[in-house]
Protein backbone atom coordinates (compact mmCIF):
# COMPACT_ATOMS: atom_id res chain seq x y z
CA UNK A 1 0.00 0.00 0.00
CA UNK A 2 1.15 3.57 -0.88
CA UNK A 3 1.52 5.60 2.14
CA UNK A 4 -1.66 7.82 2.65
CA UNK A 5 0.48 10.03 4.70
CA UNK A 6 2.07 10.98 1.53
CA UNK A 7 1.63 15.11 1.15
CA UNK A 8 -0.24 14.27 -1.84
CA UNK A 9 -3.43 13.32 0.11
CA UNK A 10 -3.18 16.24 2.34
CA UNK A 11 -4.77 19.25 -0.23
CA UNK A 12 -7.84 17.14 -0.56
CA UNK A 13 -7.79 16.24 3.34
CA UNK A 14 -7.76 20.45 3.80
CA UNK A 15 -10.34 20.99 1.12
CA UNK A 16 -12.95 17.65 2.53
CA UNK A 17 -12.29 18.82 5.81
CA UNK A 18 -13.45 22.65 4.96
CA UNK A 19 -16.28 21.35 2.37
CA UNK A 20 -18.14 18.86 4.43
CA UNK A 21 -18.37 16.65 7.19
CA UNK A 22 -16.30 13.47 7.66
CA UNK A 23 -17.39 10.20 6.66
CA UNK A 24 -17.56 7.02 7.82
CA UNK A 25 -15.44 4.11 6.25
CA UNK A 26 -18.53 2.43 5.02
CA UNK A 27 -20.64 5.56 3.31
CA UNK A 28 -17.16 6.20 1.76
CA UNK A 29 -17.22 2.68 -0.21
CA UNK A 30 -20.60 3.24 -1.05
CA UNK A 31 -19.95 6.95 -1.88
CA UNK A 32 -16.90 6.31 -4.36
CA UNK A 33 -17.73 2.55 -5.16
CA UNK A 34 -18.34 4.02 -8.88
CA UNK A 35 -15.10 5.88 -8.90
CA UNK A 36 -13.22 2.48 -7.19
CA UNK A 37 -14.86 0.78 -9.87
CA UNK A 38 -14.19 2.62 -13.27
CA UNK A 39 -10.67 2.93 -12.39
CA UNK A 40 -10.15 -0.99 -11.51
CA UNK A 41 -11.96 -1.46 -14.93
CA UNK A 42 -9.66 0.72 -16.94
CA UNK A 43 -6.76 -0.84 -15.44
CA UNK A 44 -7.79 -4.66 -15.40
CA UNK A 45 -9.53 -4.26 -19.07
CA UNK A 46 -12.07 -6.81 -17.99
CA UNK A 47 -15.63 -6.61 -15.92
CA UNK A 48 -14.92 -9.66 -14.13
CA UNK A 49 -11.66 -8.98 -12.46
CA UNK A 50 -12.57 -5.20 -11.80
CA UNK A 51 -15.93 -6.18 -9.61
CA UNK A 52 -13.81 -9.00 -7.98
CA UNK A 53 -10.69 -6.49 -7.23
CA UNK A 54 -13.04 -3.94 -5.98
CA UNK A 55 -15.35 -6.10 -3.74
CA UNK A 56 -11.91 -7.77 -2.31
CA UNK A 57 -10.93 -4.24 -1.98
CA UNK A 58 -13.32 -2.55 -0.44
CA UNK A 59 -13.88 -5.43 1.78
CA UNK A 60 -10.26 -5.18 2.69
CA UNK A 61 -10.49 -1.22 2.83
CA UNK A 62 -13.09 -1.64 6.02
CA UNK A 63 -11.31 -4.17 7.96
CA UNK A 64 -8.24 -1.67 7.68
CA UNK A 65 -10.32 1.29 9.30
CA UNK A 66 -7.13 2.54 11.09
CA UNK A 67 -5.84 4.25 7.41
CA UNK A 68 -8.87 5.68 7.27
CA UNK A 69 -9.53 9.39 8.52
CA UNK A 70 -13.24 10.17 6.97
CA UNK A 71 -11.59 12.63 4.80
CA UNK A 72 -10.19 12.75 1.45
CA UNK A 73 -12.11 9.64 1.29
CA UNK A 74 -12.10 8.76 -2.18
CA UNK A 75 -8.05 8.97 -2.27
CA UNK A 76 -8.50 6.41 0.53
CA UNK A 77 -10.38 4.17 -1.26
CA UNK A 78 -8.59 4.55 -5.05
CA UNK A 79 -5.19 4.03 -3.77
CA UNK A 80 -6.35 0.89 -2.05
CA UNK A 81 -8.22 -0.39 -5.08
CA UNK A 82 -5.56 1.08 -7.71
CA UNK A 83 -2.80 -1.50 -5.61
CA UNK A 84 -5.53 -4.38 -5.71
CA UNK A 85 -5.66 -4.35 -9.40
CA UNK A 86 -1.64 -4.41 -9.81
CA UNK A 87 -1.94 -7.37 -7.49
CA UNK A 88 -3.89 -8.79 -9.56
CA UNK A 89 -3.32 -8.32 -12.83
CA UNK A 90 0.87 -9.29 -11.42
CA UNK A 91 -0.72 -13.07 -10.68
CA UNK A 92 -1.87 -13.54 -14.02
CA UNK A 93 1.03 -12.21 -15.26
CA UNK A 94 -0.74 -9.56 -17.23
CA UNK A 95 0.51 -7.42 -20.07
CA UNK A 96 -0.79 -4.60 -18.45
CA UNK A 97 0.52 -5.62 -14.76
CA UNK A 98 3.72 -2.77 -14.12
CA UNK A 99 2.10 0.56 -13.13
CA UNK A 100 5.66 1.92 -13.89
CA UNK A 101 5.37 1.34 -17.59
CA UNK A 102 4.92 4.58 -19.23
CA UNK A 103 6.77 4.32 -22.35
CA UNK A 104 5.52 5.70 -25.70
CA UNK A 105 7.07 6.00 -28.30
CA UNK A 106 8.28 9.78 -28.58
CA UNK A 107 5.38 12.11 -30.61
CA UNK A 108 6.70 12.81 -34.11
CA UNK A 109 6.92 16.33 -34.89
CA UNK A 110 4.65 16.04 -37.86
CA UNK A 111 1.66 14.90 -35.30
CA UNK A 112 -1.41 17.16 -36.39
CA UNK A 113 -2.62 19.36 -33.85
CA UNK A 114 -5.94 20.18 -36.04
CA UNK A 115 -8.44 20.80 -33.56
CA UNK A 116 -11.09 20.00 -35.95
CA UNK A 117 -9.56 16.57 -36.96
CA UNK A 118 -9.31 15.68 -33.38
CA UNK A 119 -12.63 16.43 -32.45
CA UNK A 120 -14.04 14.61 -35.73
CA UNK A 121 -12.40 11.48 -34.54
CA UNK A 122 -12.90 12.13 -31.10
CA UNK A 123 -16.77 11.43 -31.56
CA UNK A 124 -16.07 7.87 -32.18
CA UNK A 125 -16.63 6.79 -28.65
CA UNK A 126 -14.94 3.32 -29.24
CA UNK A 127 -11.99 4.75 -30.97
CA UNK A 128 -11.05 6.83 -27.93
CA UNK A 129 -11.85 3.96 -25.73
CA UNK A 130 -9.42 1.96 -27.68
CA UNK A 131 -6.95 4.17 -27.89
CA UNK A 132 -6.83 5.02 -24.18
CA UNK A 133 -6.89 1.17 -23.52
CA UNK A 134 -3.68 0.62 -25.65
CA UNK A 135 -1.78 3.62 -23.61
CA UNK A 136 0.87 2.07 -21.22
CA UNK A 137 -0.80 1.58 -17.63
CA UNK A 138 1.51 4.29 -15.74
CA UNK A 139 -0.06 6.68 -18.27
CA UNK A 140 -4.21 5.11 -18.45
CA UNK A 141 -3.91 5.26 -14.71
CA UNK A 142 -2.65 8.76 -14.66
CA UNK A 143 -5.40 9.98 -17.77
CA UNK A 144 -8.28 8.24 -15.50
CA UNK A 145 -7.42 10.05 -12.66
CA UNK A 146 -7.33 13.20 -13.86
CA UNK A 147 -9.78 13.26 -17.07
CA UNK A 148 -12.72 11.08 -15.53
CA UNK A 149 -11.93 11.78 -11.47
CA UNK A 150 -10.69 15.09 -11.57
CA UNK A 151 -8.47 13.96 -9.13
CA UNK A 152 -5.33 16.83 -8.82
CA UNK A 153 -1.39 16.22 -9.51
CA UNK A 154 -1.13 15.95 -5.32
CA UNK A 155 -3.85 13.48 -5.27
CA UNK A 156 -2.69 11.35 -8.33
CA UNK A 157 0.98 11.69 -7.51
CA UNK A 158 -0.42 10.82 -4.06
CA UNK A 159 -2.63 7.69 -5.30
CA UNK A 160 -0.14 6.20 -7.87
CA UNK A 161 3.20 6.66 -5.71
CA UNK A 162 5.47 8.53 -8.15
CA UNK A 163 6.45 12.51 -7.72
CA UNK A 164 3.72 15.36 -9.19
CA UNK A 165 6.46 16.02 -11.57
CA UNK A 166 6.29 12.32 -12.62
CA UNK A 167 2.48 12.75 -13.23
CA UNK A 168 2.39 15.86 -14.97
CA UNK A 169 4.93 14.52 -18.02
CA UNK A 170 2.79 11.27 -18.13
CA UNK A 171 -0.21 13.24 -18.61
CA UNK A 172 1.13 15.28 -21.18
CA UNK A 173 2.43 12.48 -22.97
CA UNK A 174 -0.32 10.39 -22.52
CA UNK A 175 -2.76 12.75 -24.20
CA UNK A 176 -0.10 13.95 -26.93
CA UNK A 177 0.20 10.37 -27.70
CA UNK A 178 -3.78 9.51 -27.76
CA UNK A 179 -3.91 12.47 -29.91
CA UNK A 180 -1.69 10.99 -32.77
CA UNK A 181 -3.90 7.64 -32.24
CA UNK A 182 -6.59 9.71 -33.01
CA UNK A 183 -5.72 11.18 -36.27
CA UNK A 184 -3.20 8.52 -37.42
CA UNK A 185 -4.40 5.94 -40.15
CA UNK A 186 -8.25 6.50 -39.73
CA UNK A 187 -10.10 7.51 -42.83
CA UNK A 188 -12.11 10.26 -42.22
CA UNK A 189 -15.71 9.64 -43.22
CA UNK A 190 -14.85 11.84 -46.13
CA UNK A 191 -12.45 9.89 -47.24
CA UNK A 192 -14.48 6.31 -46.72
CA UNK A 193 -17.98 7.62 -48.21
CA UNK B 1 7.69 32.93 -22.99
CA UNK B 2 8.78 31.11 -25.93
CA UNK B 3 7.57 27.89 -27.25
CA UNK B 4 8.85 25.37 -26.01
CA UNK B 5 8.25 26.73 -22.40
CA UNK B 6 4.78 26.65 -22.96
CA UNK B 7 4.59 23.50 -24.99
CA UNK B 8 5.93 21.88 -21.10
CA UNK B 9 3.66 23.63 -19.46
CA UNK B 10 0.25 23.69 -21.94
CA UNK B 11 -1.25 20.53 -20.35
CA UNK B 12 -0.54 21.69 -16.26
CA UNK B 13 -2.42 25.08 -17.71
CA UNK B 14 -5.24 23.07 -19.47
CA UNK B 15 -5.38 20.84 -15.97
CA UNK B 16 -5.41 24.58 -13.84
CA UNK B 17 -2.15 23.12 -12.05
CA UNK B 18 -0.20 26.65 -12.68
CA UNK B 19 0.28 29.59 -10.86
CA UNK B 20 -1.53 32.78 -11.24
CA UNK B 21 1.66 34.65 -12.56
CA UNK B 22 2.63 31.45 -14.97
CA UNK B 23 -1.09 31.73 -16.19
CA UNK B 24 -1.04 34.84 -17.06
CA UNK B 25 2.16 34.54 -19.08
CA UNK B 26 0.61 31.83 -20.89
CA UNK B 27 -2.25 33.69 -21.61
CA UNK B 28 -0.31 36.32 -23.81
CA UNK B 29 2.09 33.75 -25.07
CA UNK B 30 -1.63 31.77 -26.42
CA UNK B 31 -2.67 35.02 -28.18
CA UNK B 32 0.04 35.51 -30.02
CA UNK B 33 1.51 31.96 -31.30
CA UNK B 34 -0.75 29.91 -33.67
CA UNK B 35 0.45 27.07 -33.60
CA UNK B 36 0.32 26.65 -29.57
CA UNK B 37 -2.72 27.93 -29.34
CA UNK B 38 -3.99 25.24 -31.97
CA UNK B 39 -1.83 22.12 -29.52
CA UNK B 40 -4.40 24.50 -26.31
CA UNK B 41 -7.13 23.76 -28.09
CA UNK B 42 -6.37 20.29 -29.34
CA UNK B 43 -5.33 19.60 -25.73
CA UNK B 44 -8.60 20.54 -25.08
CA UNK B 45 -10.38 18.50 -26.72
CA UNK B 46 -8.96 15.28 -25.82
CA UNK B 47 -9.47 15.97 -22.45
CA UNK B 48 -13.43 16.56 -23.45
CA UNK B 49 -13.19 13.54 -25.54
CA UNK B 50 -11.88 11.51 -22.43
CA UNK B 51 -14.07 13.15 -20.11
CA UNK B 52 -16.89 11.34 -21.56
CA UNK B 53 -19.95 9.67 -19.50
CA UNK B 54 -20.16 7.50 -23.04
CA UNK B 55 -16.12 6.54 -21.39
CA UNK B 56 -17.30 6.12 -17.63
CA UNK B 57 -17.72 2.65 -16.17
CA UNK B 58 -19.73 2.52 -13.08
CA UNK B 59 -20.37 0.29 -11.03
CA UNK B 60 -22.92 -2.69 -11.14
CA UNK B 61 -25.65 -3.43 -9.33
CA UNK B 62 -25.31 -6.00 -8.72
CA UNK B 63 -21.32 -5.78 -7.11
CA UNK B 64 -23.14 -3.02 -4.96
CA UNK B 65 -26.01 -5.23 -3.98
CA UNK B 66 -23.16 -7.89 -3.13
CA UNK B 67 -20.89 -5.73 -1.31
CA UNK B 68 -23.93 -4.48 0.91
CA UNK B 69 -25.09 -7.88 1.77
CA UNK B 70 -21.69 -8.05 2.85
CA UNK B 71 -21.01 -5.21 5.17
CA UNK B 72 -24.59 -4.64 6.06
CA UNK B 73 -26.71 -7.26 7.04
CA UNK B 74 -30.23 -6.18 6.41
CA UNK B 75 -31.56 -3.41 9.36
CA UNK B 76 -29.18 -4.07 11.90
CA UNK B 77 -26.21 -2.05 11.34
CA UNK B 78 -23.00 -3.54 13.01
CA UNK B 79 -19.80 -2.53 13.61
CA UNK B 80 -17.12 -3.82 11.41
CA UNK B 81 -14.50 -4.43 14.09
CA UNK B 82 -13.00 -4.86 17.67
CA UNK B 83 -11.56 -1.81 16.82
CA UNK B 84 -14.45 -0.12 16.18
CA UNK B 85 -16.70 -1.61 19.27
CA UNK B 86 -13.52 -0.41 21.28
CA UNK B 87 -13.88 3.34 19.77
CA UNK B 88 -17.33 3.27 20.34
CA UNK B 89 -17.07 2.36 23.29
CA UNK B 90 -15.09 4.91 24.86
CA UNK B 91 -16.72 7.66 23.05
CA UNK B 92 -19.99 5.83 24.84
CA UNK B 93 -18.53 6.48 28.19
CA UNK B 94 -16.95 9.85 27.75
CA UNK B 95 -20.34 10.78 26.59
CA UNK B 96 -22.56 8.83 28.46
CA UNK B 97 -20.65 9.98 31.99
CA UNK B 98 -20.41 13.18 31.15
CA UNK B 99 -23.70 13.79 30.47
CA UNK B 100 -25.08 11.80 33.80
CA UNK B 101 -23.15 13.85 35.65
CA UNK B 102 -24.56 16.58 34.43
CA UNK B 103 -28.30 15.29 34.34
CA UNK B 104 -28.08 14.74 38.06
CA UNK B 105 -27.99 18.59 38.25
CA UNK B 106 -30.99 18.95 36.94
CA UNK B 107 -34.81 18.14 37.45
CA UNK B 108 -37.62 17.66 36.00
CA UNK B 109 -38.67 18.22 32.20
CA UNK B 110 -35.34 19.58 31.35
CA UNK B 111 -33.45 15.97 32.79
CA UNK B 112 -36.19 14.49 30.56
CA UNK B 113 -35.06 16.00 27.59
CA UNK B 114 -31.25 15.53 28.66
CA UNK B 115 -32.06 11.51 29.36
CA UNK B 116 -33.79 11.44 25.68
CA UNK B 117 -30.73 12.77 24.29
CA UNK B 118 -28.49 10.93 25.89
CA UNK B 119 -30.11 7.96 25.03
CA UNK B 120 -30.60 8.91 21.26
CA UNK B 121 -26.74 9.58 21.05
CA UNK B 122 -26.03 6.31 22.78
CA UNK B 123 -28.55 4.59 20.24
CA UNK B 124 -26.28 6.24 17.38
CA UNK B 125 -22.57 6.19 18.85
CA UNK B 126 -22.96 2.54 20.14
CA UNK B 127 -24.50 1.40 17.22
CA UNK B 128 -26.77 -0.44 18.80
CA UNK B 129 -30.20 1.09 17.29
CA UNK B 130 -32.66 -1.80 17.03
CA UNK B 131 -33.05 -5.17 18.74
CA UNK B 132 -35.81 -5.75 16.56
CA UNK B 133 -35.37 -4.54 12.96
CA UNK B 134 -38.75 -4.56 11.66
CA UNK B 135 -41.01 -1.98 9.45
CA UNK B 136 -43.85 -4.05 10.19
CA UNK B 137 -45.73 -2.42 13.24
CA UNK B 138 -47.39 -5.80 13.77
CA UNK B 139 -43.96 -7.19 14.72
CA UNK B 140 -42.37 -4.34 16.67
CA UNK B 141 -45.60 -4.10 19.19
CA UNK B 142 -45.73 -7.66 20.42
CA UNK B 143 -41.66 -7.97 20.53
CA UNK B 144 -42.10 -5.14 23.73
CA UNK B 145 -44.25 -7.86 25.01
CA UNK B 146 -42.84 -9.24 28.63
CA UNK B 147 -39.98 -6.88 28.62
CA UNK B 148 -42.08 -3.87 29.82
CA UNK B 149 -44.99 -3.28 31.91
CA UNK B 150 -46.83 -1.39 29.79
CA UNK B 151 -48.17 -1.74 25.82
CA UNK B 152 -46.81 1.50 24.09
CA UNK B 153 -48.53 2.04 20.82
CA UNK B 154 -46.82 1.40 17.93
CA UNK B 155 -47.52 2.95 14.65
CA UNK B 156 -45.42 2.76 11.20
CA UNK B 157 -46.09 6.24 9.01
CA UNK B 158 -43.85 5.14 5.96
CA UNK B 159 -46.61 6.40 3.66
CA UNK B 160 -46.11 10.17 5.38
CA UNK B 161 -42.44 10.00 5.06
CA UNK B 162 -41.58 8.27 8.32
CA UNK B 163 -40.93 4.95 8.06
CA UNK B 164 -40.40 3.10 10.96
CA UNK B 165 -37.35 0.28 11.20
CA UNK B 166 -37.56 -0.98 14.29
CA UNK B 167 -37.54 -0.85 17.98
CA UNK B 168 -35.48 -1.16 20.62
CA UNK B 169 -35.73 -1.55 24.43
CA UNK B 170 -33.92 0.78 26.66
CA UNK B 171 -33.41 3.08 30.02
CA UNK B 172 -34.38 6.11 30.82
CA UNK B 173 -34.58 7.26 34.50
CA UNK B 174 -33.46 4.14 35.38
CA UNK B 175 -36.86 2.04 34.14
CA UNK B 176 -36.96 0.26 30.83
CA UNK B 177 -38.88 2.28 28.35
CA UNK B 178 -40.04 1.54 24.58
CA UNK B 179 -37.91 3.16 21.95
CA UNK B 180 -39.13 3.20 18.21
CA UNK B 181 -36.75 4.20 15.46
CA UNK B 182 -38.19 5.84 12.64
CA UNK B 183 -35.90 7.37 9.21
CA UNK B 184 -36.64 10.73 7.70
CA UNK B 185 -35.08 10.46 4.73
CA UNK B 186 -31.42 9.76 6.23
CA UNK B 187 -31.73 10.32 9.21
CA UNK B 188 -32.92 8.81 12.25
CA UNK B 189 -35.40 9.75 14.44
CA UNK B 190 -35.81 8.20 18.26
CA UNK B 191 -39.40 7.89 19.30
CA UNK B 192 -39.11 6.97 23.51
CA UNK B 193 -42.51 6.19 25.16
CA UNK B 194 -42.98 5.64 28.71
CA UNK B 195 -46.51 5.86 31.35
CA UNK B 196 -47.17 9.28 33.19
CA UNK B 197 -47.82 12.64 31.66
CA UNK B 198 -45.00 15.10 30.97
CA UNK B 199 -47.25 17.77 29.04
CA UNK B 200 -46.31 19.22 25.75
CA UNK B 201 -42.78 21.13 24.54
CA UNK B 202 -40.14 21.09 22.51
CA UNK B 203 -36.40 22.45 23.11
CA UNK B 204 -33.15 22.24 21.22
CA UNK B 205 -29.80 20.88 23.22
CA UNK B 206 -26.53 20.38 21.17
CA UNK B 207 -28.20 20.92 18.32
CA UNK B 208 -30.94 18.22 18.11
CA UNK B 209 -34.10 18.60 18.28
CA UNK B 210 -36.49 17.33 21.37
CA UNK B 211 -40.50 17.26 21.08
CA UNK B 212 -42.31 15.66 23.60
CA UNK B 213 -46.44 15.09 23.79
CA UNK B 214 -48.34 13.07 26.32
CA UNK B 215 -51.42 11.19 25.17
CA UNK B 216 -53.47 8.59 26.93
CA UNK B 217 -51.72 7.96 29.75
CA UNK B 218 -48.74 7.97 27.87
CA UNK B 219 -45.31 10.15 27.41
CA UNK B 220 -43.67 10.23 23.74
CA UNK B 221 -40.39 12.09 23.61
CA UNK B 222 -38.76 12.21 19.65
CA UNK B 223 -35.55 12.86 19.64
CA UNK B 224 -33.40 13.83 15.97
CA UNK B 225 -31.22 16.14 14.08
CA UNK B 226 -33.89 16.41 11.90
CA UNK B 227 -35.15 19.77 11.30
CA UNK B 228 -38.29 21.40 14.31
CA UNK B 229 -40.88 21.22 11.05
CA UNK B 230 -40.46 17.78 10.36
CA UNK B 231 -40.66 17.02 14.25
CA UNK B 232 -43.27 18.68 14.66
CA UNK B 233 -45.23 17.26 11.46
CA UNK B 234 -43.96 13.81 12.92
CA UNK B 235 -45.48 14.61 16.06
CA UNK B 236 -48.95 15.43 14.84
CA UNK B 237 -48.69 12.48 12.64
CA UNK B 238 -48.11 9.92 15.35
CA UNK B 239 -50.70 11.65 17.56
CA UNK B 240 -53.24 11.05 15.11
CA UNK B 241 -52.54 7.90 14.19
CA UNK B 242 -54.43 4.81 14.95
Amino acid sequence: LNDLDASGLDASHRHERNGQLATRPTDAVFAHLDAAYNLARWLTGNDHDAADVVQEASLRALKSINTFRGVGARAWLLAIVRNACFDCLRKTKSHRADPMDDDLPIAADSLSTDPDLILQRSENVELVRTAIDALPPGIREAIVLREMEGLSYKEIAGITGVPIGTVMSRLARGRRHLQELLVADQPSPEVSR
Amino acid sequence: MNCDDARDLLHAYADDEVDVATALQLDLHLQDCNACAREFKATQVIKQAVASPALYYSAPADLRDRLRAAVEPPLIIRPTSRRYWAMAALVLLTIGSSLIAFMTLRNGTDSDAREALAAHLRSMQAEHLLDVPSTDQHTVKPWFDGKLDFAPPVHDLASQGFPLIGGRLDYLHDRPVAALIFHRHKHVINLFIWPGSSGEGETTLQGYNIIHWSNAGMSFWAVSDVSPDDLRQFKDLYRSAH
